[in-house]
């Protein structure tokens, strides 16, 4: 599991890269600090590269959420494949998230 | 009342304390210092037995370096000793020789100074001669009769009348001792102011007339410097000291000092005699002492004062050497036993707490487990059957079912992650559906619920997947709800996907709305559910075990009859751990199946 974190013109971008499962999901939780702690409003996730996701990746996206929530954040999410689109739906996280 | 008892029970398990440490013995004590600090035993048991070794070898060595010293010194001292011998006894020769040609000549006082003359000019380590003579021996030479005849320091060689009033020979002892003893005898050194000028040993031998009557001494100066040159030679230590002393303790050759005073001591101590001293002396310096009589006509002694540190130095350096190098051998092994030890140590402790986490989680594993029925009832009108299989000790997945008013309630989840954390949330939705469907009978009342109560102040943002239903066993009729979940597999002729609405997981985000949803299930169909960890099991390469293989599973078991809920599940099993094969199992694996049959 790769974690890139780029910032442009007040855009943090979040590239993910590799399969998001319970093994990988509390290192990529510490590589997405920087996500809490950025001034940027505009949070955009790269997930081209993103293999699989399981539940505890999905934690992750739904901690980004509710945390970056009260900080006026919004996140748009990029890039999902069809598989993982579908878990997204399947577990209603669709609404949660804009996707370009 | 109640201290009183409590105090004597302490006393007398106190008394009992006592007796058991008394009880344990040396034996016991070593033992354990062994099992415990088995390292330090075996340094002080190396260290032990390197200090004997080097002991005995110390020993042995000193005592051949001993023998060797009092045999090295012994011969020099015999060695010197004879060449004194030799050089007295020339002396001693010469005058008994001279003796009888004096003896010859009694009749012609004057040809006393040829014989003086004579003797000085033949010997020249003679560096004075006399022939003194009884008093009033010759009438016509007066009370005092002394023929002299000495060697000057410019080689000159001069005979004089010596004896006189003011230098009365009678008095001397080099006249009086051998008349006294009648035989030849060397005197006392003195300084010898009238004659040869320098200190001086005289040897002196009676002369006796026809009748045996001694009548004269004749005797020879010798100087002492000669032997001072010999008692330099053949020195195995350099450090030898050596003394000439007469048997009255007058000093012949070698230096006056503190340390002649300290063996003058020892040699009356000793009376004359020959040996070995080993002593200490004043300043704490170990000294060796050997005497040697020269013998013959004198009582001389020669004395050798050998310094310990010169022969026994060379000894000491080596062994304070290995002494150092063994010390530092066995800091370095007791270093490494240390570290060794220490890692040991780090060991066990790891080790132990891992016993004691997993004899732990074991426990958690057992009460997570008692959280979920195992035995399926005969209930009338369902043949229910299912099964959990956590990738962990304790995991977090879940499945609850029980009757109320006619109808089956049941439902299944899984909480996000695995593990600990996984089975906490575990034990929370378990307990909070038990609670809840109490008084609610509304699946999708039910799991609004549990998600506000799960979602309020949930900081992790952990959540579960829940499927949520409820059967009536009379009509068939199925409620259900579905947050997040995967959607459960309707097995009648077709293996199909039962309608989910799509909803947030429980727990995620508060106030959310599920929604309800019913359908109708058909006498002899089964409602199959189950947690990703069947469809997402995965093979040595990653690969999945997917919907459609799950499936193709039921579709057979189907079309072979063997479609009983328990069936299925074996099924199922049976094929997942086949395709896994050796992997390790990723994620816990749930399974329940429900089959409506109301006859």
């Amino acid at each position: 599991m790769i974690t890139k974190i780029e910032e442009n013109d007040g855009i943090m971008t979040v590239y993910l890269e590799g399969r998001l499962d319970t093994s990988t999901s509390s290192e990529t939780e510490i590589a997405l600090k920087p996500v809490y702690e950025t001034e940027c409003k505009e949070i955009v996730i790269d997930c081209s590269r993103l293999e699989y996701i399981a539940s505890s990746g999905l934690r992750l996206f739904l901690s980004l959420r509710i945390e970056t929530q009260p900080q006026d954040k919004h996140i748009c999410v990029k890039g999902l494949n069809k598989e993982l689109s579908d878990v997204f739906d399947m577990t209603g996280f669709s609404d949660l998230f804009d996707f370009i | 009342m109640d201290i009183q008892p409590k105090t004597s029970s302490t006393k007398s398990k106190n008394a009992i304390n006592h007796g058991d440490v008394r009880t344990r013995g040396f034996w016991d004590i070593l033992k354990y210092v062994l099992r415990r600090h088995l390292g330090l035993a075996a340094i002080i048991a190396a260290a032990l037995l390197l200090e004997i070794t080097s002991s005995v070898m110390n020993y042995v060595n000193h005592h051949i370096i001993q023998d060797t010293m009092e045999r090295l010194v012994e011969q020099e001292m015999n060695s010197i000793a004879f060449r004194i011998h030799n050089r007295l006894s020339k002396v001693e020769v010469t005058l008994d020789n001279l003796a009888w040609v004096v003896k010859e000549d009694l009749a012609k006082s004057d040809s006393m100074y040829v014989i003086t003359r004579r003797m000085v000019e033949n010997n020249p380590t003679i560096l004075g001669g006399t022939i003194s003579f009884i008093p009033n021996y010759y009438p016509e030479k007066g009370y005092w009769f002394e023929p002299y005849t000495v060697r000057r320091a410019d080689g000159t060689i001069e005979s004089v009348q010596l004896g006189s009033a003011s230098h009365d020979y009678t008095k001397s002892e080099f006249f009086t001792k051998p008349i006294a003893m009648g035989s030849g005898h060397w005197s006392e050194p003195y300084l010898d102011a009238d004659g040869a000028k320098s200190v001086v040993t005289t040897y002196g031998s009676p002369v006796r007339d026809l009748s045996g009557q001694i009548v004269a001494v004749v005797d020879a100066d010798i100087s002492l410097e000669k032997f001072d040159q010999l008692m330099a030679e053949e020195m195995g230590y350099k450090n030898t000291e050596r003394f000439l002393v007469t048997g009255s303790h007058h000093l012949i050759a070698g230096k006056e000092g503190p340390v002649l005073e300290y063996v003058l001591k020892l040699l009356t101590a000793a009376n004359n005699k020959a040996g070995y001293h080993k002593v200490t002396n004043e300043e704490g310096e170990k000294q060796h002492i050997f005497f040697h009589p020269i013998g013959g006509k004198t009582d001389w002694v020669l004395i050798s004062v050998l310094d310990d540190n010169e022969v026994f130095g060379r000894l000491r350096k080596v062994r304070l050497m290995l002494f150092l190098v063994t010390g530092i051998g066995l800091l370095v092994l007791g270093f490494i036993v240390f570290r060794t030890s220490r890692n040991l140590d780090h060991l066990r402790k790891a080790k132990a707490e891992k016993n004691r986490i997993d004899s732990e989680l074991r426990v958690a594993s057992n009460i997570q487990m008692s959280m979920i029925p195992k035995h399926f009832p005969d209930i009338p009108g369902i043949d229910l059957y299912a099964s959990i299989k956590p990738a962990k000790e304790v995991g977090g997945d879940l499945y609850d079912f029980f009757l109320k008013d006619d109808k089956l309630f049941f439902c299944i989840g899984d909480v996000s992650g695995k593990g600990v954390p996984a089975s906490l949330l575990m034990m929370v939705v378990t307990s909070q559906f038990r609670t809840v469907s109490r008084y609610l009978s509304q699946p999708d009342q039910i799991m609004m619920a549990i998600n506000d109560h799960i979602a309020e102040g949930n900081d992790t943002h952990m959540f579960v997947t829940m499927f949520i239903g409820s059967l009536d066993l009379k009509t068939g009729h199925l409620a259900y709800c579905c947050g997040a979940h995967n959607p459960p597999l309707l097995i009648g002729s077709t293996v199909e996907p039962l309608p989910v609405a799509r909803k947030l997981p429980v727990g995620a985000i508060k106030g959310i709305k599920y929604v309800l949803q019913e359908t109708q299930i058909v006498q002899g169909n089964t409602l199959f559910l189950y947690t990703d960890g069947l469809t997402e099991a995965m093979d040595a390469k990653n690969k999945m075990f997917g919907v459609e293989r799950m499936k193709g599973i039921a579709q057979h078991q189907l079309s072979v009859g063997e479609n009983s809920s328990k069936a299925i599940i074996d099924g199922l099993t049976e094929a997942v751990e086949a395709f896994v094969a050796d992997a390790e199992q990723s994620d816990d694996l749930t399974m329940m199946a429900i089959k409506f049959n109301n006859k």
